[in-house]
């Protein structure tokens, strides 16, 4: 049977951030700013998205980065629609 | 920790539940993980939902056909070239949008070829619900 030990490869948990990010029609880029983590021990994970464009994955397609210990920035190819996503984030010791 | 984040124009853009408090002018400290804030401007410590979007006024192609009333069946079978071409560009849309501002040139277009169509009933007449694609 698996531990939780093993899930998080024997390392402990220091923090857990999350959050929803929405990228309006006419923006194709947006910095959330989080608690300061250390990048190197920081785990980001996209949970889901939702956007309202029919057509475009140029749109509807948003990817998530650890820009920096203290920004998550979201962003795009297309912007004539909106879209909204969810991360975690996990900070282990 | 909840907070909503504001961008220039004060509006939210984004919902963070953090591990420790941050300090920061455009980070606004609530109560709860609340994504319904996430549009809303922030004007005095209140936080103002947007305005409603109106809906998109767009029908079907057939929809949009019958709105030729009973100069429908001409206009389809219309030897005139400029009204075939007009035929043809609207038969290949997925959908009319009734606000496209070139609209209402294509069919005084086809006002203009003879046909007895009402150009501004066609466009601003109120969309049913068996119009909608």
């Amino acid at each position: 049977m698996s531990t939780f030990s093993q899930f998080t490869n024997g390392n402990r948990i220091k923090s857990i951030q999350r959050g929803t990010i929405k990228l309006a029609a006419g923006v194709n880029s947006a910095t959330a700013t989080i608690a300061s983590v250390d990048t190197t021990k920081t785990e980001l994970r996209m949970l889901g998205a939702i956007s309202n464009s029919s057509f475009s994955v140029a749109e509807a397609f948003v990817r998530i980065s650890l820009t920096s210990s203290t920004r998550i920035t979201a962003n795009r190819y297309g912007q004539d629609s909106y879209s909204e996503i969810s991360w975690e984030l996990t900070e282990f010791i | 920790m909840y907070y909503a984040q504001i961008n220039d124009n004060n509006v939210v853009f984004a919902i963070t539940e953090t591990s420790e408090p941050v300090s920061a002018p455009d980070m606004i400290e609530i109560e709860s993980f609340d994504t319904s804030l996430i549009g809303c401007t922030y004007s005095n410590g209140q936080f103002i939902p947007p305005a409603p979007t109106p809906e998109p006024r767009h029908i079907t192609v057939g929809a949009f056909f019958d709105r030729f009333g009973a100069a429908k069946w001409e206009i389809l079978s219309s030897t005139d070239p400029l009204v075939q071409a007009l035929v043809r560009d609207v038969s290949v849309r997925t959908f009319i949008d009734l606000d496209r501002p070139d609209l209402l040139t294509g069919l005084q277009m086809i006002q203009s070829s003879g046909f007895d169509i009402d150009t501004q009933a066609i466009v601003s007449a109120e969309i049913q619900p068996y119009e909608r694609p």
